[in-house]
């Protein structure tokens, strides 16, 4: 799906990616975890082709894409919904960028996620977690097969943020995607993905790719294991090196 | 009636202040071509009403045709500055000269090139109308929230798309400041450019009233030029409400939450 090798960043005199090398599957998601300012965010702009890499290759199923958009669909870290927009209207802006319209579909989604009676309400008349939930369905409901997701619900309080987790990983089995996202929550990481890269500081290289291994079918009560703490503790004690 | 519980407490001072202009000219006993009061001035226009109506039509028709062309030409120059860096190099600064001359001294020019028909009134307008237009549709385009555009950016939006489905809608509320501030100026515009000659309007009606030392009949021109401002303002404001209804609520979000139903 997602190939990226030797992907070095740097602005004026300072290196932030320093020699990138990672790659997302068919249908996988994978977590990209560390600090702030370490760089996640930069990646992700080279990913989705606004910043040019300073060298190194991105491929998507085998094309190159350096400093090429619309290759991916697109979460950012605030919901960026469009505040003249109706609810539905927002969902069709991905498609309407990329030149696929679908509304029946759409209000389907908004429908199925119970947000129905919103269809036709305004952003600044929903909650925060809406908000969230309906800029992730614009993204899911875009052509492009790559999701990317800046600290998609950092914004969120716990129980929110929490009840967004199992919902999401819930769409993602309704609609096969491969995902990337950036966290710097460890829970997050370890409950939503398959596979975790951790970055170090800047300048960014990957640390550690790590095997999450928990069975792909993720509830509540995993969070409680003893092997959901282990694999914490272990990933926290490679953060802190 | 919403409009009158609105503006309750303006309007109540309003007709305080006319009660207390109208008891001063009595008691003063201030001659007429002096200072009318406000009764005698409301007399004469319901009085003359049917003689004064071709004038209002007149100036109407006027300010809003110099409007509409002063907001058309607003709305390509600012687009235009916004979407080629160098028409905005070049151009900017021009326009910005040229609002330092008077627009009134281009009239004798304006009046030999066109003579003294509707077109060179409707220049002179236009040229007033469109700067504030312009420069504020301008700011609204350049404003756009970093994030979105970003947002924009990565989902792979041409630049066309970007300026139609975020650029321009993010700077509606601006333009619609400008288009206030421009439809102020359409009236004095009009009335103005009706001094400088022609057949009919509020501004003609004025002069003759001044030059026959009709001064209520010159109150009767400015309290119309007063309504019809008003008027055209508000109209402004309708479109506004109608189109623009969902954006500012959204803008203060950090600020209050409360106060949306
Ligand atoms: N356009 C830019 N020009 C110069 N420096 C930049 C630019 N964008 C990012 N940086 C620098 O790159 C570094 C990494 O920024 P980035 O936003 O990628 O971090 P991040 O890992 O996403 O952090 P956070 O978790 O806080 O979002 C920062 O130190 C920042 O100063
Ligand atoms: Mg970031």
């Amino acid at each position: 799906m997602l190939t990226i090798q030797a992907l070095h960043k740097q602005f004026q005199q300072q290196e932030v990616l320093q020699g990138i090398d990672l790659h997302v599957q068919d249908g996988e998601i994978v977590a990209l975890l560390g600090p702030s300012g370490s760089g996640k965010s930069t990646l992700l702009q080279c990913v989705g082709g606004i910043l040019p890499p300073t060298s190194g290759q991105i491929f998507i199923d085998d094309t190159l894409i350096n400093g090429e958009s619309g290759h991916i669909s697109y979460m950012p870290q605030h919901h960026c919904l469009l505040p003249w927009r109706t609810v539905l209207q927002n969902v069709l802006l991905a498609q309407e960028l990329s030149g696929t319209i679908n509304k029946e579909e759409a209000a389907e989604w908004i429908e199925r996620i119970g947000l129905g009676d919103y269809l036709h309400a305004y952003p600044h008349e929903i909650s925060g977690g809406m908000k969230q939930r309906i800029s992730f369905l614009r993204a899911l409901l875009s052509p492009q097969s790559l999701l990317c997701l800046d600290e998609p619900f950092s914004a969120l309080d716990e129980i929110t943020r929490h009840k967004m987790h199992i919902w999401l990983l819930d769409m993602w089995k309704k609609r096969q995607k491969s995902i990337l996202f950036i966290t710097h929550q460890i829970d997050e990481a370890l409950f939503l993905a398959n596979r975790i890269y951790v970055l170090s500081d800047r300048p960014a290289i990957i640390k550690a790719e790590i095997q999450v291994p928990f069975p792909k079918e993720r509830t509540k009560e995993l969070l409680e294991t003893e092997e959901f703490f282990q694999a914490r503790t272990q990933l926290l004690n490679l953060l802190m090196e | 009636m919403n409009i009158l519980k609105k503006y309750r407490i303006t309007i109540g001072f309003l007709i305080a202040l006319l009660i207390i202009v109208e008891i001063a000219v009595r008691v003063l006993d201030l001659p007429i071509w002096l200072f009318p009061s406000p009764s005698v001035v409301i007399s004469e226009l319901f009085q003359t009403f049917d003689e004064l109506l071709p004038h209002i039509l007149a100036t109407v028709k006027l300010t809003f045709i110099g409007l509409i062309a002063g907001s058309l030409l607003g709305f390509i120059v600012g687009i235009l500055l916004h979407l080629l860096p160098i028409v905005h190099k070049i151009g900017y600064p021009l326009i910005l000269i040229s609002q330092n001359i008077p627009t009134i001294v281009l009239a004798p020019l304006l009046i030999i090139w066109f003579g003294f028909g509707l077109m060179p009134k409707v220049v002179i307008i236009g040229l007033v109308c469109f700067f504030p237009i312009a420069i504020a549709l301008l700011d609204g385009l350049r404003q756009t929230t970093p994030e979105l555009r970003q947002y924009f950016q990565m989902a792979g939006a041409t630049k066309w798309q970007q300026f139609w489905k975020l650029e321009l809608p993010f700077a509606m509320p601006a333009l619609f400041s400008g288009l206030k501030i421009a439809a102020t100026y359409s009236v004095m515009g009009a009335v103005i450019t009706e001094w400088l000659g022609a057949k009919q309007g509020l501004g003609v009606y004025m002069t003759f009233a001044q030059s026959a030392f009709r001064t209520d009949r010159v109150f009767v021109a400015i309290t119309l030029i007063v309504v019809l401002s008003l008027c055209v303002f508000g109209i402004i404001r309708l479109i506004e409400e109608r189109f623009v209804h969902s954006y500012k609520k959204e803008e203060p979000q950090h600020a209050n939450n409360s106060s949306t139903p």
